[in-house]
C-alpha cells in the first residue's frame, strides 16, 4: 500500500494551492500551443500561399491535397518510394536485430554492447559521408540497395538494443522449458519465443520502419539525391519556401509516427499490463 | 542533546483515539487507541497484515483516518505541516541521500537548522564515533553495507532531534548478528538522547529487547499491556511458546 | 570423435553467429568510416591524395575551421543539454500533478514521434522573420516589416537550432526522468527530507534534483551526444558559419573545391573519436548506476 497515493493522505486533502493552479495553467497553455502548432500545419497544408502578414493561407482550397494524385506532384511517388524502402529496411533489421539482441543479452558482453550502441549515437550523415567511397566502389551509391544497406546499419543497431534491453525474462524461462522437454531450435522459436515476443517484434519493426521513413541524411548522401524519398521532397519544398507543400509533406511524414506510437502503446500496454 | 532521565518526561507525546481506517469493505484499523509517553519506546508486536504499518503511517500523518484523531503534544496532527511535526518514519530501507557522503547525511538536519560549522563538525563526529562509523565519513551510500546504512539513517534521525521516531521493522532485513548489534545500539542511543519512539516488529525477542511499553496488534485492533509481565504472559505474543521451545531444546 | 568436435564447432558457430551481424553490419562500417576519414585527412586516400601529410590538419587548425566547428557544436549541444535537463527535471521533480497527467504523456509521446525535419519546419513557421510570431508582432504594431523582427532562426546564437533540437529531445528526457521518479520512489525521499525539517521546495532542490541528476547522468550524456550529431535541424535553422559537425562535414565534402575535403574528414575523425569516448562514458555511468 502506498501511503502517498492513498485517498486518505492529508496532502491530497489540502485545498488547491496557488502553485498547483499555476502548474495546471502552464500545462493547458502548453497543450494549447501544441494544438495550435498542429492546427497551423493542417491549415497550411490545405492552403495556397501564405503572404505576409496574413495569419492564414491566401486561399484555403485543399489544393496541395487535390494535386497529390496528379502526375506532376512528386509527393505521392516519394511517399511510395519511402514506404517501400522503409518496409525492406525494417524487415531486414528486425530479423537480424532479434537474433543479435537475444544473443547479446545472453552474452552480457560490454564490448559487443558498445558496438551495438555505436549507431545509436553516431550521426547517420557523418557515417554516410565516410561510407560514400565504399558504396561507390561496391556499386551501391545512388541506388535503392545502397540506401537500404546504409539505413539498415542504423536500424539494425536500434533494433538490437531494443531487444537486448526489453527482452522478457519469461521468454528465457520458456526456452529452457522447451529445451528441457526435448525441443530443437525450431521448436524453441515456435513455442517459446514467437508467441510471447511478437508484440516486441511488431514494435521493433515499426520503429525501424519509422527510422527509415524519416531519414534524410543517409538517403541524400548515399542516394545521391537520385532516390526520391519523401524527406528529400520536403527539404526541397522548404528550400523553395513552398510552405504549403512543406506542410503537406510534414503531415504525411508525421502520420506513420502517430500510427506507430498508437500501435506501440497498445501492444506494450497489453503485453505488460501497464499504462504507457 | 537530551540527557534527562526518562522518568522526568512522563507527559504524553502522541495520543491516538478511536482510529478507524479501511479500504472498501476491508477494515484495516478498528478503534485503535494509543498513548505514547515521552522518552519511552512503545513496541507493537504483530504478524504480517495485522495493520502495524498502517497504524504507523497514521501516526506519521501520512494517512488520514476515517474516524478518530491523532494529537501531537495536544495539537491535531493533521493541522501541522509535515516539516514542522518532528516525526520521523524509518523502515528497513535506509533511504540515504545518494549524492551526500556519510558525514553529510548525518549532518543533514543540522545544516537545515543552520547550525555553525564547528557545531556540525563536533556533533556529527561524536555521533559517528558512537555508531562506529567515523572512518567511513567520506564514503558514499552505495559503498556501505546494509547494517552500516541503517546506522547512518538512525544517526541522521537522532541528530534531527525528533519528537517521535516511528520505526517499522527497521532491522528485519539484516542478518542475526548485525540485527543484535543494531538493537543494542538503538537501546543505548535511546537512553542517551531520551528518544520517544514507536517500534513495530514481528520478532518477540526484539520486542523485549528494545521496548519499554508493549502492545499487540491483531486484525486491526491494538491491545496495550500495562506491564512487561502481562505482555510476556499473554499467549498471543508468543513469549511463552518461545520459552517452552528453548527449554525443550535444552532438555534434548 | 570427429563428429562430436564438428558438432561442437557447429553449435558454437550458431550460438555466436549473432556476433557476425554486429561485426559485419556495424563494427566494420564504423571502423571503415573512422579509418577512411583519418586516411583521407592524412592524404593517404582520395582523388587528390599525394601521400602522407599533416598539411590538411594544419590548414584546418590554422584557418580556424576545426576550432570554430567544434566550439560551435559543443556550445549548441551543451545549451540543448542544459535546456532539456532543466525542463525535464523540473517536470519530474516539481510537478506531482504533471507526472500523473495523461495529457502531458500524450503530448510527450506525440512530440517524440515528430521527425526532426518537421520540428525544423514548425520552428521556421513560428520563429522565422516571416513566421507566425513576426506576423503577430506586425499586427500588434511592434514591427513594420519582417526584417525588423529579431532573428531567432539562422541567427548568431543559434537560438532556433537550440530550440528545435531541445524540442526533439525533451520528450525522451522527460519520460526518462518521470520514469526514474517512479522507479526509485523519490516521493519517499521527499517525505523523509520533510520529516527531517525541509520545506517542499528545499526537499526538491537539496535532495531530489541532485539525486536525479546523479542517477540520470547517463541520460544527460546521451542527450549531449544526440544533440552533437544533429543534422536536419542545424541544416535548416542554423547559421552559415560556423556550423555543427554534420552540416559542416556535409557542406565541405560537397563543395566545388576538392581541396577542402580533407579538412572535412579531419573534422569527421575528431567527431568519431569524441563520440566513441562519450559513448564509453555513457555506458560506464549507466553500469555504475545499475550496480547500485
Amino acid at each position: 500500500m502506498n501511503a502517498s497515493t492513498s485517498q486518505g493522505s492529508p496532502e491530497s486533502w489540502q485545498p488547491y494551492s496557488w502553485s498547483m493552479r499555476i502548474v495546471k495553467l502552464g500545462l493547458f497553455l502548453v497543450f494549447a500551443i501544441f494544438l495550435l502548432n498542429i492546427g497551423m500545419l493542417v491549415l497550411l497544408s490545405l492552403g495556397s500561399g501564405w503572404s505576409y502578414p496574413r495569419f492564414v493561407p491566401n486561399r484555403v482550397d485543399g489544393a496541395p491535397w487535390m494535386n497529390l494524385f496528379q502526375s506532376r506532384s512528386g509527393i505521392l511517388r516519394s511517399s511510395l518510394v519511402s514506404l517501400g524502402i522503409s518496409s525492406v529496411v525494417a524487415s531486414i533489421s528486425t530479423i537480424l536485430g532479434l537474433w543479435t539482441g537475444v544473443g547479446l543479452r545472453r552474452a552480457r558482453s560490454k564490448v559487443w554492447l558498445y558496438i551495438a550502441y555505436l549507431p545509436f549515437v553516431l550521426s547517420p550523415v557523418t557515417v554516410g559521408l565516410c561510407l560514400l567511397d565504399m558504396s561507390i566502389r561496391l556499386g551501391l551509391a545512388s541506388t535503392y540497395s545502397g540506401v537500404i544497406w546504409a539505413q539498415s546499419i542504423f536500424a539494425y543497431g536500434f533494433v538490437t538494443i531494443f531487444f537486448c534491453e526489453t527482452w522478457d525474462v519469461q521468454i528465457d524461462k520458456r526456452v529452457h522449458l522447451v529445451r528441457g522437454l526435448g525441443g530443437n531450435s525450431i521448436d524453441v522459436w515456435r513455442h517459446a519465443i514467437l508467441p510471447r515476443a511478437w508484440p516486441l517484434i511488431v514494435v521493433a519493426w515499426t520503429q525501424a520502419a519509422l527510422f527509415s521513413w524519416l531519414d534524410y541524411g543517409l538517403v541524400s548522401v548515399i542516394g545521391g539525391g537520385v532516390i526520391p524519398s519523401l524527406t528529400l521532397s520536403m527539404f526541397a519544398y522548404l528550400r523553395e519556401a513552398s510552405v504549403n507543400q512543406a506542410a503537406q509533406s510534414a503531415m504525411i511524414l508525421f502520420l506513420p509516427s502517430l500510427i506507430s506510437f498508437v500501435i506501440a502503446s497498445f501492444l506494450l500496454r497489453s503485453k505488460w499490463g501497464k499504462e504507457v | 542533546m537530551n540527557h534527562l532521565p526518562r522518568e522526568a518526561h512522563a507527559a504524553s507525546v502522541i495520543e491516538a483515539t478511536g482510529i478507524r481506517l479501511g479500504y472498501g469493505n476491508v477494515s484495516v484499523l478498528h478503534d485503535v487507541n494509543m498513548q505514547l509517553n515521552s522518552g519511552h519506546t512503545f513496541v507493537i508486536l504483530g504478524n504480517s497484515g495485522c495493520g502495524k504499518t498502517t497504524l504507523l503511517k497514521v501516526l506519521a500523518g501520512n494517512l488520514q483516518p476515517q474516524a478518530g484523531h491523532v494529537l501531537l503534544q495536544g495539537e491535531d496532527l493533521s493541522q501541522i505541516p509535515l516539516s514542522k511535526r518532528g516525526i520521523i518514519y524509518l523502515d528497513q530501507e535506509a533511504l540515504l541521500f545518494e549524492h551526500l557522503n556519510v558525514f553529510e547525511n548525518v549532518a543533514f538536519a543540522l545544516r537545515l537548522k543552520k547550525k555553525s560549522e564547528a557545531e556540525v563538525e563536533t556533533r556529527v563526529q561524536q555521533m559517528l564515533n558512537r555508531i562506529s562509523l567515523s572512518e567511513h565519513a567520506k564514503k558514499m551510500s552505495h559503498q556501505l553495507s546494509g547494517g552500516q546504512k541503517q546506522r547512518v539513517a538512525f544517526a541522521r534521525a537522532v541528530l534531527a532531534e525528533p519528537k517521535v521516531l516511528l520505526l517499522d521493522e527497521p532491522f528485519c532485513s539484516l542478518d542475526d548478528r548485525t540485527r543484535t548489534m543494531m538493537q543494542e545500539l538503538y537501546k543505548a542511543l535511546c537512553a542517551e538522547f531520551g528518544i520517544t519512539a514507536v517500534f513495530v516488529t514481528h520478532d518477540v525477542k526484539e520486542a523485549l529487547l528494545v521496548g519499554d511499553a508493549f502492545g499487540y496488534m491483531e486484525g486491526g485492533m491494538l491491545h496495550s499491556f500495562a506491564t512487561v509481565e502481562e505482555f510476556m504472559r499473554d499467549s498471543r505474543t508468543g513469549v511463552v511458546q518461545e520459552i517452552d521451545f528453548w527449554n525443550g531444546i535444552r532438555k534434548k | 570423435m570427429f563428429s562430436n568436435i564438428r558438432r561442437h564447432i557447429t553449435v558454437g558457430v550458431i550460438q555466436d553467429s549473432w556476433k557476425l551481424g554486429l561485426l559485419g553490419l556495424i563494427a566494420l562500417p564504423v571502423l571503415w568510416s573512422l579509418l577512411y576519414s583519418l586516411a583521407f585527412s592524412l592524404g593517404l586516400t582520395g582523388r587528390l591524395a599525394k601521400g602522407w601529410t599533416t598539411e590538411h590538419w594544419q590548414r584546418a587548425l590554422m584557418d580556424g575551421f576545426l576550432a570554430r566547428t567544434i566550439l560551435h557544436s559543443v556550445y549548441v549541444a551543451f545549451a540543448v543539454t542544459c535546456v532539456v535537463a532543466g525542463i525535464s527535471l523540473s517536470i519530474a521533480a516539481f510537478g506531482a500533478e504533471l507526472r500523473r497527467s495523461r495529457l502531458l504523456l500524450i503530448m510527450l509521446l506525440v512530440q517524440s514521434g515528430t521527425p526532426a525535419v518537421v520540428v525544423a519546419s514548425q520552428t521556421m513557421n513560428w520563429f522565422a522573420s516571416g513566421g507566425m510570431l513576426s506576423r503577430i508582432a506586425f499586427q500588434c504594431g511592434l514591427v513594420q516589416s519582417p526584417n525588423e523582427f529579431p532573428a531567432i532562426v539562422n541567427d548568431t546564437w543559434s537560438l532556433g537550432t537550440i530550440l528545435g533540437i531541445s524540442v526533439t529531445l525533451l520528450p525522451l528526457a522527460t519520460l526518462y526522468f518521470m520514469n526514474l521518479w517512479e522507479a526509485i520512489g523519490f516521493e519517499r525521499y521527499c517525505r523523509l527530507a520533510k520529516q527531517l525539517g525541509c520545506s517542499s521546495y528545499q526537499a526538491t532542490l537539496k535532495v531530489v534534483i541532485p539525486m536525479m541528476i546523479q542517477r540520470g547522468s547517463s541520460m544527460l550524456v546521451l542527450i549531449f551526444l544526440l544533440a552533437l550529431g544533429s543534422y536536419e535541424i542545424p541544416l535548416l535553422l542554423g547559421r552559415q558559419s560556423p556550423q555543427m559537425f554534420s552540416v559542416a562535414l556535409q557542406q565541405r565534402t560537397g563543395q566545388f573545391n576538392l581541396l577542402n575535403r580533407p579538412q572535412a574528414f579531419a573534422l569527421a575523425t575528431i567527431y568519431f573519436i569524441a563520440c566513441s569516448g562519450l559513448l564509453l562514458l555513457y555506458l560506464r555511468q549507466r553500469r555504475r548506476v545499475n550496480e547500485r
